[in-house]
């Protein structure tokens, strides 16, 4: 039981930046996941932890003490590796009782101790067997058994489940879990599977290029990411992009729809170029009739993929939003085929907004065919949406989100949007949303989505 | 469904039958040939060294007469002497240098495999023309002693003992055992006896034989520095007494043979100790 602080670490491999300045605070008696791409640096964290590796700057300390002065086999800290790492000259019990020889205990003490753990973690008949002659998972039980026995002050786990078969991995990570609990170890558990991560820890804390993204407990990270990063990389995310009408009515403008969002910490400026996310399972899809007009605060949409994921079937939809995600319940998917003309919801409270940033990898461009591109990206253009001139972008404009006809022209609302230099405050006066009558294209498919109506849509499909 | 399981088994065995009755006769003739080329020579040896053993001599008399013969004895075990302490020098020397460039040096391995197999280019009679010199000044008593021949026997094993051992320490997962063993608390010296030596037991005994196959059988180097070791006295006993030549000549035939007996089953027990990882 001991607290684990990380400070400032800085690992490079020649021009390669492995950790770029990583705090992490762990409590006693914690199970923290670091969650990341491979790459991300979440094992050097790990190794430098262990004594493996060493930071170029930075400091490891155990219960408030600098261990990096320390070598590995002096710092008690049990390891699980990724790879087979059972002695293969010795049977799960000598296994288990390595670091307790090494310990001098006391031979009846050792093969005691060995067997309370070995039962500890399901292998309590298989003590006399070689690793040969176990399968993967009972190997990792060993080893973890084996890392448990030394009674360490902290649990170091680097993707111990990653080789093993996806039945095995889910079963295996509970048990990993239920003995942390019962043995109430600070547990450092590193792996690239998100569901691993969010499924068994106190707190995730995700990682990419170095650095801690977001850390907090698997709820927090799912639905509240903090980052671009976050969102795109946990889970799957709708992204829809969009430029900010205003910051008081937290609208959104994405292609021809005004979004608004419900969340309270929304705090872009108006004119700033933001990437709204929300979950599958956020976006509502109702049957229309054909012909039908979608409800108030609905888009209209149509199927255009149906993936059958067991409970709930994953719907691609062609929306004016773009391209969307929903998860359907596989009982009222049934009712879905493709090109099927749909209602579609967004619950407003899920929607997340976020500065879009060009570490995102690029959405497929949709780009206008109508409208040629303005040649040289590098330098920021006006662009004008719905005759209303906007400020200009960020960096390196978004690509298009929507490709309509209609892109361009001028619209109604539209002139509520921002305005010269100065934003944000100008755009004060509402705009008359809830009023699609002002919309010339042709395409009916663009009402706005009032997201913080609550009228659940009928026969709403979850 | 039962049915259409059960069917495909006896057409298969039938197809291997038919496979097997047609071996080309090619084969049967290159394999007779090929025999013949390597087993009449060793049934004459064998034929020629129970010849002339009329009674009341017993059929081994010519066998006999090497073991009771001294010089045999003293050259023989001369001979194993020697070899017994190059394997010694060997795995002292190569054990560790082999797995520290694995665990800490992976970079230096092509260096390493190039530096091994320069003993195989270089001539024996070059090397020690060469060494011979630098051997007598720097050290005479050492230059007389028969312990120089296992010094120079270590460079010409080298190639074996380093290409055994790697081939042993890169069938385990050293890094992560290595990791494993620190991490609950032992030192490299202590991972190396109790974890790593246990696990290149096949890849030690391998390198060993080899080893022992050279030393006992090394003439040149023997002779030049005049030590009169078994491959001497086999070559002075063939030049000198033709049946006891011939009878040395089997002898340390079947002893190169044990050598490679051993060596094949050990590799076997060794490569089913070696494949954990990978077994599920």
């Amino acid at each position: 039981m001991s607290t684990v602080q990380l400070r400032g670490l800085r690992r490079t491999y020649g021009s390669v930046v492995a950790l770029d300045h990583l705090d992490l605070n762990i409590t006693s008696g914690e199970f923290v996941s670091l969650l990341g791409p491979s790459g991300c640096g979440k094992t050097t964290a790990l190794r430098i932890v262990a004594g493996f590796d060493w930071p170029d700057s930075g400091d490891v300390l155990v219960d408030g003490h600098d261990v990096l002065g320390q070598p590995a086999n002096k710092r008690d800290m049990g390891m699980v590796f990724q790879a087979y790492s059972l002695f293969p000259n010795m049977t799960a019990q000598q296994n288990v009782e390595f670091g307790l020889r090494i310990r001098k205990q006391h031979h009846e003490q050792r093969s005691k101790r060995a067997r309370e753990l070995l039962e500890l973690v399901g292998l309590g008949s298989a003590m006399d067997r070689y690793p040969r002659q176990m399968s993967g998972g009972q190997q990792q039980r060993v080893a973890l058994a084996r890392s448990l026995a030394i009674e360490p002050k902290v649990l170091l786990l680097d993707e111990p489940l990653s080789a093993l078969d996806a039945k095995v991995r889910v079963q295996l990570r509970e048990e990993v879990r239920r003995i942390q609990l019962e043995l109430g170890i600070t547990t450092i558990y590193v792996t690239h599977d998100q569901e691993e991560a969010l499924s068994i820890s106190d707190r995730v804390a995700v990682m990419s290029a170095g650095r801690v993204e977001q850390l907090g407990t698997p709820a927090q990270i799912y639905s509240g990411p903090r980052t671009a990063f976050v969102a795109n990389f946990v889970g799957t995310m709708n992204k829809i992009e969009g430029v900010v009408v205003s910051r008081q009515d937290r609208s959104v403008r994405c292609g021809p729809v005004t979004v608004i969002v419900a969340d309270q910490s929304f705090s872009h400026a108006a004119g700033e170029t933001v990437d709204l996310y929300i979950r599958p399972e956020d976006v509502r899809v109702t049957l229309l009739a054909d012909g039908a007009r979608p409800p108030a605060g609905s888009l209209e949409g149509r199927v255009t993929s149906l993936t059958f994921l067991g409970p709930v079937t994953r719907v691609g939809l062609q929306t004016a939003l773009g391209t969307l995600l929903s998860d359907v319940s596989s009982a009222v998917a049934l009712d879905l085929a493709a090109d099927t003309p749909v209602a579609v919801e967004l619950d407003s409270s899920s929607l997340r907004s976020l500065v879009s940033a060009d570490s995102l990898q690029p959405v497929e461009a949709a780009a206008d065919p109508n409208e040629p591109e303005p040649a040289g990206d590098t330098t920021p253009e006006v662009v004008p949406i719905y005759g209303a001139p906007m400020e200009p972008l960020a960096e390196t404009p978004p690509p298009r989100p929507v490709s309509e006809p209609g892109w361009g022209e001028p619209l109604g609302d539209g002139a509520g949007g921002p305005q010269g230099p100065e934003p944000g405050e100008g755009s004060d006066e509402p705009s008359d949303s809830g009023d699609p009558s002002g919309l010339k294209a042709a395409d009916p498919a663009r009402p706005e989505v009032e997201g913080s109506s609550d009228s659940a849509p009928p026969a709403a499909s979850r | 469904m039962a049915q259409v399981t059960a069917t495909p088994p006896p057409a298969a065995s039938h197809r291997i039958r038919r496979a097997r009755s047609r071996v080309p006769v090619w084969h049967v003739l290159w394999l007779v040939v090929a025999a013949i080329f390597f087993l009449a020579p060793i049934y004459s040896v064998v034929q020629f060294s129970l010849e002339g053993t009329t009674p009341p001599q017993t059929i081994f008399h010519w066998y006999h007469a090497v073991f009771d013969d001294p010089m045999f004895r003293s050259s023989f075990w001369l001979s194993i002497q020697i070899s017994l302490e190059t394997v010694g020098v060997s795995l002292l020397l190569m054990v560790p240098t082999v797995f520290w460039i694995h665990l800490r040096l992976p970079r230096l391995r092509p260096v390493m495999d190039l530096i091994s197999i320069l003993p195989f280019v270089v001539p024996p009679i070059v090397l020690i023309v060469g060494l011979a010199p630098f051997l007598r000044d720097f050290s005479t008593w050492l230059f007389v002693r028969p312990e120089v021949l296992a010094l120079i026997y270590v460079v010409f094993a080298l190639p074996f003992m380093y290409r055994s051992l790697d081939a042993g320490l890169r069938a385990i997962d050293l890094r992560t055992l290595v990791e494993a063993a620190e991490s609950l608390g032992s030192s490299v010296p202590r991972t190396l006896l109790t974890v790593i030596l246990p696990n290149l037991r096949a890849a030690i005994i391998g390198g060993s034989l080899l080893t022992v196959a050279i030393s006992m059988g090394e003439f040149t180097v023997a002779s030049l520095l005049g030590f009169f070791t078994f491959p001497i006295y086999t070559y002075q006993a063939g030049t000198s007494l033709a049946y006891e030549g011939v009878a040395v000549s089997f002898l340390s035939f079947i002893l190169v043979w044990g050598a490679m007996l051993a060596l094949y089953l050990l590799g076997r027990g060794g490569s089913s100790a070696a494949g954990v990882a990978i077994r599920e």
